[in-house]
Formats: C-alpha cells, structure tokens, sequence
C-alpha cells in the first residue's frame, strides 16, 4: 500500500509540531522516520495511524484519502513504545484481540483465529508461550508479541514507535534483524520511527529525516550518509566536525585567514563545513588546511580519534589517525582535509 | 520446630518489632473485644443462643441487613465506577471540589446524614415529595436504608477503583483502536478488566461498612419489624431492654456472616487476580 503523505501540518495549542510535511512511502519499503526528539517524528506517525488528527494537509492510502478517516477504519498496525499489551489477556488473547473484536459477518472461525494465532507465535519464535501473561515474558519477548498482534489484523501499513527504545543493546541488535526478516517475509509496507541513526541506517530502505517538524531529506541511508541535503542532516547523521566559515571570492575563510580549499561553488557569505573524521588527515607540511593543538587521543577499536584545537578557545575538530603514527596531547599538529561539504548560510 | 524456621531469613530488618506491634495491636484493639462477645455469648450455651438466633425477627433483621447491604455494596461500585472514570478521565471547573466532596461521608457523623437523608426523602422533603406524589415512597422503607447505605458506601468504592483506574494506560485504548475494536468493545474488554481485583475490594469495604452502619440507618429506616429493620438496630434493642447476652448473640451471630461474606469475596478477588495475571 502506497502513502501519500500531503502539506501535513499538525499544531498543538499555539506550539507547530509539523510544519507541512510531503512524503511518498511506496508499497512494501520499509521507511525509518529519524529525528532527535521534538522533531515531529512520533506525531507524524500518529497521525498516519489516526491517533492525532492533522490541522491541515491530507494522507492518502493508495488512492484513497485517509485523512479524517477513523482510526479503526484505517487498519494500521501499531507497535507502541510501552508495547500496550494487555495485561489481563494471555499471550494467545492478546495477539487473537483484534480478529475477536470484528463484527460478527467479518470474523474468521474461532479455529482459523487459533490457526492463525499459532502462525504468528511461530513466527515470532514464541512457540509455548502462549498462556503467559505479558508480565512473565521479557522485553524483547513483548515487543514481539506487540507485532504478534499488529499483524494478525493484516494492516495495511506496520507502524512502529520506537520499537526497540526500551531493550538492552544486544536484544536490540538480534531484534533489528530479525524485524528485518520479517518484514522482507511478509512484504507489509513498514514505517518506524527512531531516534537512533544506526538503527535507522542498517534497518530502512529509505530513510526520512525529521527536524522540528520538516523532512529534512529522503533517501536511502548511503545517500544521507553520504551526501547530507542539509547542514542538520550532517551535522544528526555520522561524526561531523563543524567549522562557521565565510566564503568570499570562491575562497574558504577561517577567521580571516584563507583555508586553501576550493568553495564546492557555495555563494559569498557565511557558511558552514562540515567533514567526517576519517575524511581528515593528520599532516605537519605544507599541505594542512587547518592548524591547532591535540586535545585528546581516543582508541576505538582499531581506530584512533584525535580532538584537536585550532587555536585557544577556538572550535574542536576530530580526524582519524592510523595507529601507527604518534600523536600526543599538546602537540602542535596540521590537519588536511580529503573531502569536506560546505553549505551556505541561507540553505 | 526452632523458632527460626517460624519465619524466612530476611536481609531486610525489625521483622520482630514489627510482628510484636502487629500483634499487639490486632490483639488488643481488635481480637479482645471481638473475643470478649463471643465468651459473653457463650455463657447461655448452644442451645440458649440457638433460641436467640432462631427468632423470626432476627432473622427477618439479618436478611435484609445483608442483603440490602450486598445490593448497595454493588449499586456503590458502579456509581462508584462512573464517579471514577469522571474524576480521573476529564478536565472540568469543579473537579477537585468534586474530588474533595466524595470523601465527606466518611468524616460526616453518620446521624447527621441520616437525620439530612430523611429530610430529604421523606414524604414532605425536597426529594421523598415528588418521588411520593409518584406513589413511590423512599423513607421509611428498605429503599430509605439502601439509600442511606450507598451513601456511605460510595466513598470506599470511588477510593478503591479511582487510582487503578489513573494507571490505565492511553496506549492500551489506542492499541484496542487501531485494532479495529469500537469505543464499546474497548471500554468492556480492556478497560473494565483490570478493574475487576480493585471494584471487589471496594465492594468489600463498601459491604462491611453497611453491614455495621446503624446512625445514618436508624432515621430513614422507620425500623418496623419485618420489615424496616435492621440487625444492629436489634442488637441496640436488646441492650437497651438490659439483655446484654442476647445482644451479643446477635453480634456475634454477626461477626460471623461478615467474616465469611468477606472471606468469599476475598476468594474471588484473589481468583480474578490470577486471572488477570498478577500471580
């Protein structure tokens, strides 16, 4: 089921939440919505679900319009945070809920509902739990069970919120997986909302990137990675060191002085430059763009991570460095920049 | 068996101190008195308290104590249930005094809401007129007692099912949503649930409470024998006309009923419990 997200706008009280939001999600991807907290993200996949009413703009499900449809017309399925499963229902009562409520001419045979049930169970690798109650399994084993129960309705679209927010990292890690498995398994379009890049990146086909309530960019996550539409994305997505630049007569300015590096066409004025650490190079000759004092030498696994000061007070920046050559903190080093973004202030 | 074995080694302090002043005072203020009857009873023998229980009017007394007790033990909770539901669901001016208001009959003494609940409801009150010129008469009647039994009974359950209600989560009735379930199917299934352990011990209190309640009673009831008139009531009687054994028989023959009354209920609180998975 393709989505059609429209100039979505929502407002709570005097405060903009999302400030017209477009987005096409195709049928069957899996989209990760990834933005710090207060970026809209949560709202925005509420309101696909028909739990926040939109103040202006439209969603659209395939070709119909969902706008002010009802949440139980919508037939999403929705994974909360805290999971939400009932707590006075077994495993097996839990996951059948939403057959069981179906009017009577629409509801499956009570045999089909446990056929059904037992499914999901095995496809969740719940086998045998299914006379648990939600407060004897473990986190990871609930947020399956949440999904469990979002799918036995085949919704039309999966909706996550933060589905592994609560859970240790290496659950988190097996789950991610496995969440892909099941998605290319089942084919269900799939959006999940995420604070954590990483998650985002591995997980998604494409991922959304929110901030304040705008869609900062949309792509696949090699594409945010690698070329960021905008300073945020650079600056929220991977390491980034960040230089306030000025740019005059196709020249790169550092404080006046003049960085030697070309200006990627970005107009006169202020600016931004951004560069990944291992997009930068430790070098004491001639050929440094910038200059400062080693702060700190970090090891992180197999890589070290080099803080330096371009000058006293000045900003921090970090660049790889290869084990094998000596650093020091307090040392007076040169840094050269392989490759870099800059981005105009008015972007 | 050594003592210690009486009880589990804890890591956790002052389990004595605390048994012996549990102890104490379950035995002083509650066992001793309550011991005290049933030895005072005894002295007239099985057969003496056999005559004293067997009567008509006691009996009559006993059946509507409990029964109209139990009725409004019910009545309270689901009044009980929907005065929750208001005071924890919605926003609205008012709402703390409402909040504040529902605790009054347990501070009022118990005369001065019998003596206001028959005003009201008798025959020339504000409310007993109009309900009589519809020929239906509340003071003076076992409907005046179940009345003034809901009345005090209503606190107890608004306290007991108020704050699990507060806990119930908004995501649960989401979830129950875009499930596809309607408003109705979700308030029985997920919502009315869990309230089950919670509304039981309201009704329990609620029950306990009336079965005991003789001031706010003793003005709306009329208190005519077989008919109006409650077991405490008798056992006031009784005293008043100096037999003090037989009084204690009626108390002690209502101890009894009480404590297997909350026992059941007990029971199948502790049922629902399981039930809903709390272990």
């Amino acid at each position: 089921m393709d989505i059609s997200i429209r100039g979505l706008r929502k407002t709570f009280g005097n405060s903009p939440a999302i400030h017209g939001v477009d987005l096409e999600i195709r049928s069957g991807e899996l989209l990760g919505l990834l933005g710090p907290s207060g970026s809209g993200k949560t709202t925005l996949l509420r309101m696909i679900a028909g739990l926040e009413i939109p103040s202006a703009g439209s969603i659209f499900f395939g070709d119909e319009d969902a706008s002010y449809k009802s949440v139980q017309e919508r037939r999403v399925g929705f994974v909360f945070q805290t999971y939400a499963l009932f707590r006075h229902m077994n495993v097996t009562d839990n996951i059948a809920y939403g057959l069981r409520v179906r009017p009577k001419h629409e509801r499956p045979a009570s045999a089909d509902i446990r056929k059904r049930v037992a499914d999901l169970l095995d496809m969740m690798q719940l086998g045998g739990f299914g006379d648990r109650f939600p407060a004897q399994l473990s986190g990871g084993q609930r947020q399956r069970v949440a999904l469990a129960r979002a799918l036995a309705v085949e919704p039309r679209v999966l909706l996550l919120d933060e589905p592994f927010g609560a859970l240790d990292a290496q659950v988190r890690k097996d789950l991610r997986r496995w969440l892909r498995d099941i998605h290319d398994r089942t084919g269900h379009t799939t959006v999940f909302v995420t604070h954590d890049q990483d998650e985002a990146l591995e997980l998604s086909d494409r991922v959304a990137v929110l901030a304040r309530g705008r869609l900062e960019q949309l792509g696949p996550p090699d594409e945010i990675y690698g070329s960021p539409a905008t300073p945020f994305v650079h600056g929220f997505i991977g390491e980034a060191s960040r230089l306030y630049v000025e740019i005059k007569g196709g020249l790169v300015r550092l404080g006046g002085a003049d960085l030697g590096l070309p200006s990627q066409s970005a107009s006169d004025g202020a600016a931004q430059l951004f560069f990944r650490p291992q997009q930068a190079v430790i070098e004491n000759h001639d050929g440094a763009h910038l200059r400062g004092v080693v702060k700190a030498v970090r090891n992180i696994g197999g890589v070290r991570r080099v803080e330096i000061q371009l000058h006293d007070g000045g900003p921090l920046v970090e660049t790889e460095c290869p084990l094998d050559r000596t650093v020091a903190a307090g040392e007076r080093v040169g840094v050269r920049l392989k490759d870099y973004r800059i981005f105009s202030a008015a972007a | 068996m050594k003592f210690a074995s009486f009880y589990p080694a804890s890591p956790l302090p002052g389990f004595r101190l605390a048994l012996l002043a549990t102890l104490a005072w379950i035995g002083v203020i509650v066992l001793l008195p309550l011991g005290g009857v049933a030895l005072r009873s005894g002295q007239i023998g099985l057969e003496g308290m056999w005559n004293i229980i067997s009567q008509p009017r006691l009996l009559s007394a006993l059946k509507l104590s409990f029964g109209l007790s139990f009725l409004a033990g019910v009545f309270s909770i689901v009044l009980g249930g929907f005065v929750a539901w208001v005071l924890t669901r919605y926003e609205f001016a008012g709402r703390r005094f409402i909040d504040a208001a529902v605790d009054l009959p347990f501070a009022l003494p118990t005369a001065v809401a019998g003596i206001a609940l028959t005003a009201l409801y008798a025959p020339n009150g504000w409310i007993g007129g109009p309900l009589d010129a519809l020929g239906l008469k509340v003071a003076f009647t076992p409907l005046g007692i179940f009345i003034a039994l809901v009345f005090i009974g209503l606190p107890f359950a608004v306290r007991t099912i108020q704050p699990v209600l507060a806990e119930t989560e908004v995501e649960l009735e989401e979830a129950s949503a875009t499930l596809g379930a309607s408003r109705f199917q979700t308030v029985t299934k997920v919502i009315l649930p869990p309230l089950i352990p919670a509304a039981l011990t309201g009704l329990a209190l609620a029950f306990a409470r009336a079965v005991g309640e003789y001031g706010s009673v003793i003005f709306i009831a009329g208190n005519i024998p077989f008919y109006s008139e409650i077991a405490p009531l008798l056992v006031v009687t009784k005293l008043e006309e100096f037999d003090e054994v037989g009084a204690t028989v009626v108390a002690v023959v209502m101890l009894l009923a009480s404590f297997l009354s909350l026992f059941v209920i007990n029971l199948v609180q502790a049922w629902s419990r399981r039930r809903l998975g709390h272990a």
